[in-house]
């Protein structure tokens, strides 16, 4: 995907793009046809009873009404899929923008479950969900007419009566249902949250806290979770019992009526029982569907929430301007808590040293610099133009950045490093890896550059991890590189060899590193927290 | 039961110890919704009669059933459902069992995208299997079965074409369906489990992502992943959605009745009738096919899933405890590997109590898997970790865990208080001993800031609190001074040193850094695959 279809899709304001809801309402069109063609089969179905006509009508009106409820359905599923795939892309570009601050662990849990549960849970709302909102209740609205014109107007009331109670109680049964079900969902999110906890933390619990305190924490979320699924299945149980007796009351109530009040013609009687059963079945499937369209209703919450993510204001066009140079300058920078006042000048080519003790606010400072996020006081600049007025993707073109704790992708070597320079041969990326003294790791297997590197990088060693993400940053060629302790676990002598090859690099260099500060060989210096 | 035979096939043999409790809870629930199909049937019967001779017996015969079929599908529902949570609660826990018992080197086979699922879909896909399969097997016999005979009884065995529009639609759900989808539901799942990746990753590794430009790395993946999935989805609607169509629409009643008045309206209105209601005999069970089967072939993945994880060798233990203070940790003839990498060769060496140790040597010389063996988490290939002269393996789990410490490489804290981080393995410690911990770590935060706030070099010592704070008198710390300056780095050493001193610890530090080497009373490189003292 390129830039300007990013650009497009991202000042889309709904995530439903008008072709989808278009598809979506042409849809509902269909499903209220097929609900009329249905009602007007299974009425003709009931005056064919009581007059004793020959099938000829019955069957032809079926057929209509079948072929309706094919080609509906089918354009249903199709549009289905379409709908998960503009849902997926609008997700997508909503964490493209989000902006990094927004990532906590909680969001993270979130965008999961949306990204492996929720949207291929908005597939089925065309061929499925569509039918349970319009076609179930229109079905007993128009067989209510039907109703009328078999046994007259009394009958018709009684039956609308009878329904009326039937959707009263299924009612309340899908209320509880719904009650329920917010509460089931909070507890799936607080359990993929307490998993995602253990898989992270897994060394460190089990190191910790030992074989049978690490269970601990994830124990209490599950305890919380299988307590209000027993409340959920028991609230379940009563909704059932209460739909099925408002799916059987309008039958057995219209019958007894006809009983009690003496009505004694069988093919009429018939007639009437068979279009108020119609009548009343789409209403049990009515209240099956609540706890799909609850989970639903749930899900696109969820989803708006996440689509809504908060992102850094972005120039208009007009007002975006290209940096001139490379030269970096904060003015008076202030963010909250740590760093106030703060002023920054590295230009083209420097060696920016940046030091002060653990918690000062480095880190901070230099992911202010990259605009992570936009400080709340004072101004950042790159070639003398505001960090906000330059175009996102130029200002990543200029900056390569090797964190803490190096981020390592699965997949191979050639893979990690390729990231930086997406067209890289698999010569240079080899030969960066063994300029970084990657060498040994690359000879210690037989795929050479192209050997996995485990999951998220576990088959590497911190210090190798941490060579792989410097040569990701090499090879991108960027004029600024941002280095955050990026050779904190290399040996000192690695670490000398390092320093010497990014002492040969003619752009810029910011650093922050408390230990052999001198080989480096720092330009400038700052000093934070005193 | 017979079904519980077939289930054997699908759920191997660590599953059935979750299952076995289940059982008869899943059995009452089966019988529950059989019975409800049967009076239901029941009650649609007594309509013909009412029907034919209206009298006021058979009215209250059908409300009398319908009653009774309400009360126990409500019944079924629960009961199945009941016996389900006990089955994934009881699985679950087996799962985090297991995982917290394996060695790092298997783990590392493992991603977390397949661990995590392990945890949640894998469980959450077998729900179906267990709770929904048994009483859809029983009522799609049962119920057909004697509507049939009703039907026939009433009608004659011409009023057997009435089941066609049912028959087809079944036909469709169990033979047509499964055979296009077999394939595509495989990819499917393999896209989706890709999607999954793919966000997981891109979250995670969102610095570097935005870093290197959305049309690289981890959301370039994702885009294509997540088309993949569009298109993929697409081909196979196309292909399969003429036919789920027909099935659909087959199954409304407006089919099987225009099918039932065709045959019957000449035989009088009681067989009319029994056309109508019994005609949806087939029709109601297959419904509930069109909800898909497709969780049985994802609860056979998961049960899959979880069988070959079950059959990851955890790390062995048994039942002999170590005195509990100054205790000699050894290397007898230690063979190690690290992938297919010697660690170490046929290396003795005695760990001393009172001693403070600190090892170094180049990066992947295989300092950390070192480590992690001397500390029972990793196996050696030939040889012995001894503990007091006991084979590691030979411990106790929670006597070795109480016995020695570890401290992993890198800073990571649990996203809550920092009292809660500190008092993982003794919840019951008192408040002036944390801060004191804490002290010694030079990290000064108070005991209720959320550990998620703190930055790497804080995170770091608040792991080097907890060596402070546990009574083990074996400590082993990988890198541990990595993100602490010099300054900070000394002072902690020292206070290590004071420990291992006026305590008796063994303790033992991989470093690389010059400031620890230089405190340390015993100095060890790694080198040729082996422990030596630097010239």
């Amino acid at each position: 995907m390129n830039a300007s279809t990013l650009n497009e899709k991202s000042t889309r304001k709904s995530p439903f793009s008008r072709d989808s809801r278009n598809r979506v309402l042409a849809i509902s069109l269909g499903w209220i046809v097929v609900a009329a063609l249905e009602a007007t089969a299974y009425t003709t179905l009931a005056l064919a009873i009581v007059h004793h006509h020959p099938p000829v009508t019955v069957v032809t009106s079926a057929a209509i009404a079948m072929l309706m409820t094919v080609l509906v359905t089918r354009a249903g599923f199709l549009s289905g899929a379409r709908l998960s795939g503009d849902l997926y892309a609008a997700l997508g570009n909503a964490l493209a923008r989000a902006k990094l601050s927004w990532f906590s662990g909680e969001h993270q849990a979130e965008v999961m479950v949306l990204a492996g549960r929720g949207i291929p849970g908005f597939m089925s709302i065309p061929a499925h969900q569509l039918q349970s909102l319009l076609h179930a209740p229109l079905i007993p609205l128009l067989l209510l007419i039907g109703l009328g014109l078999v046994g007259g107007l009394e009958i018709m009331l009684v039956a609308g009566c009878l329904l009326a109670m039937s959707l009263g109680m299924q009612f309340f049964a899908q209320r509880a249902l719904k009650r329920i079900d917010i509460e089931r969902h909070t507890r799936d999110l607080n359990t993929a949250q307490s998993t995602q906890e253990l898989i992270d933390h897994l060394e460190l619990l089990r190191n910790a806290a030992g074989p049978v305190l690490a269970l601990k924490r994830i124990e209490c979320q599950w305890e919380h979770q299988e307590q209000a699924m027993a409340r959920i299945n028991r609230g379940a149980a009563i909704a059932v019992f209460i739909s099925a007796l408002a799916g059987a009351l309008p039958l057995v109530g219209l019958a007894s009526y006809l009983i009690f009040t003496g009505f004694n013609n069988p093919g009429q009687l018939l007639a009437l029982l068979v279009l108020i059963t119609r009548a009343a079945a789409p209403m049990e499937e009515l209240a099956l569907s609540g706890l799909v369209i609850n989970d639903l209703r749930a899900a696109l919450k969820d989803y708006h929430q996440i689509i809504d993510a908060p992102a850094l204001p972005e120039a208009g066009p007009d007002e975006v301007k290209q940096p001139e140079g490379y030269g970096l300058a904060a003015t008076q920078v202030s963010h909250s808590p740590m760093l106030h006042d703060i002023s920054v000048d590295a230009p083209e080519g420097a060696r920016l040293l940046i030091v002060g003790p653990t918690g000062s606010g480095k880190s901070t400072l230099i992911e202010l610099l990259m605009r992570f996020d936009d400080p709340e006081r004072g101004e950042i600049t790159l070639g003398k133009v505001p960090l906000a007025k330059i175009r996102y993707e130029d200002l990543m073109a200029h900056i390569a950045y090797v964190g803490q704790d190096p981020v390592i992708f699965t997949g191979t070597l050639a893979d990690n490093i390729r990231i930086g320079k997406p067209h890289a041969s698999d010569a240079d990326l080899e030969k960066i890896a063994r300029y970084v003294t990657l060498g040994s790791v690359i000879d210690r297997s037989p795929l050479g550059i192209e050997q996995p590197v485990g999951h998220q990088g576990s088959a590497l060693s911190g210090g190798e991890r941490q060579r792989l993400a410097l040569a990701r940053a090499l090879i991108k060629g960027a004029p600024i590189l941002v280095l955050d302790e990026a050779t904190s676990a290399l040996d000192q002598n690695t670490e000398k060899e390092i320093a010497k090859i990014i002492r040969r690099l003619p752009g810029t260099v910011i650093l922050v590193t408390h230990r052999n500060e001198t080989i480096w060989a720092p330009t400038h210096t700052i000093m934070l927290g005193g | 039961m017979s079904s519980i035979k077939w289930y054997s096939g699908l759920i191997n043999e660590p599953l059935t110890a979750a299952l076995k409790p289940a059982l008869p809870m899943l059995a009452i629930g089966t019988l529950a919704a059989a019975l409800s199909g049967l009076t239901k049937l029941g009650a649609l019967w007594c309509l013909v009669q009412v029907i034919d001779d209206q009298s006021v017996t058979w009215i209250i015969g059908v409300g009398a059933l319908l009653l009774a079929s309400a009360i126990l599908s409500s019944a079924a529902s629960w009961s199945t459902h009941k016996a389900e949570a006990g089955f994934a609660a009881r699985l679950r826990r087996q799962v985090a069992k297991h995982l917290i018992r394996l060695p790092a080197s298997t783990l590392t086979r493992w991603d977390d995208k397949k661990l995590r699922s392990l945890l949640s879909n894998d469980v959450l896909s077998l729900h179906h299997l267990v709770a929904h399969l048994p009483a859809e097997i029983v009522t799609f016999a049962i119920v057909p079965l004697v509507s049939i005979a009703f039907l026939v009884a009433i009608s004659g065995l011409q009023a057997l074409l009435v089941l066609t529009p049912g028959a087809v639609a079944a036909l469709y759900y169990l033979w047509f369906m499964p055979k296009i989808s077999a394939r595509h539901g495989e990819q499917r799942a393999k896209v989706m489990s890709e999607i999954v990746t793919a966000v997981d990753e891109y979250v995670r590794g969102i610095r570097a992502s935005r870093i290197y430009g959305a049309q690289s790395g981890a959301l370039a993946s994702y885009h294509s992943a997540t088309d993949r999935f569009t298109h993929g989805m697409i081909t196979w609607v196309r292909k399969v959605a003429t036919a789920a169509a027909v099935a659909v629409s087959l199954l409304q009643a407006v089919a099987t009745f225009a099918i039932a008045y065709a045959i019957t309206y000449q035989q009088g209105t009681a067989a009319i009738a029994a056309g109508l209601f019994f005609g949806l005999a087939i029709v109601t069970p297959s419904l509930r096919l069109g909800h898909g089967l497709d969780y049985v072939s994802a609860g056979r993945n998961a049960a899959r899933h979880l069988t070959d994880f079950f059959r990851e060798p955890p790390l062995p233990s048994a039942n002999a405890r170590v005195p509990e203070s100054r205790v000699l940790l050894e290397a007898k003839a230690v063979t190690l590997t690290a992938g297919e990498q010697f660690v170490v060769e046929r290396t003795d060496y005695r760990f001393s109590p009172g001693t403070m140790t600190v090892i170094s040597g180049p990066s992947g010389a295989g300092k950390t898997t070192l480590l992690r063996a001397l500390a029972g988490l990793e196996q050696t290939l030939s040889g012995s970790m001894r503990l007091a002269g006991v084979d590691l393996v030979m411990l106790n789990e929670e006597a070795r865990h109480q016995t020695i410490r570890l401290l992993p490489q890198g800073s990571s804290a649990l996203l809550t208080s920092v009292r809660e981080n500190l008092t993982l393995a003794d919840p019951e410690q008192a408040d002036e001993k944390l801060e004191a911990a804490l002290r010694q770590a030079r990290l000064e935060v108070d005991l209720d800031a959320h550990a998620g706030n703190l930055s790497g070099g804080e995170m770091q010592r608040l792991g080097l609190a907890r060596m402070f704070l546990t009574s083990a008198p074996v400590l082993l710390l990988d890198e541990p001074t990595s993100a602490l300056d010099p300054d900070t780095t000394k002072h902690i050493i020292k206070s290590l040193q004071l420990l291992a001193h006026s305590q008796g610890k063994t303790i033992v530090i991989v470093s690389h850094d010059p400031v620890c080497a230089a405190e340390a009373d015993v100095h060890l490189q790694m080198q040729r695959n082996t422990l030596r003292v630097p010239e």
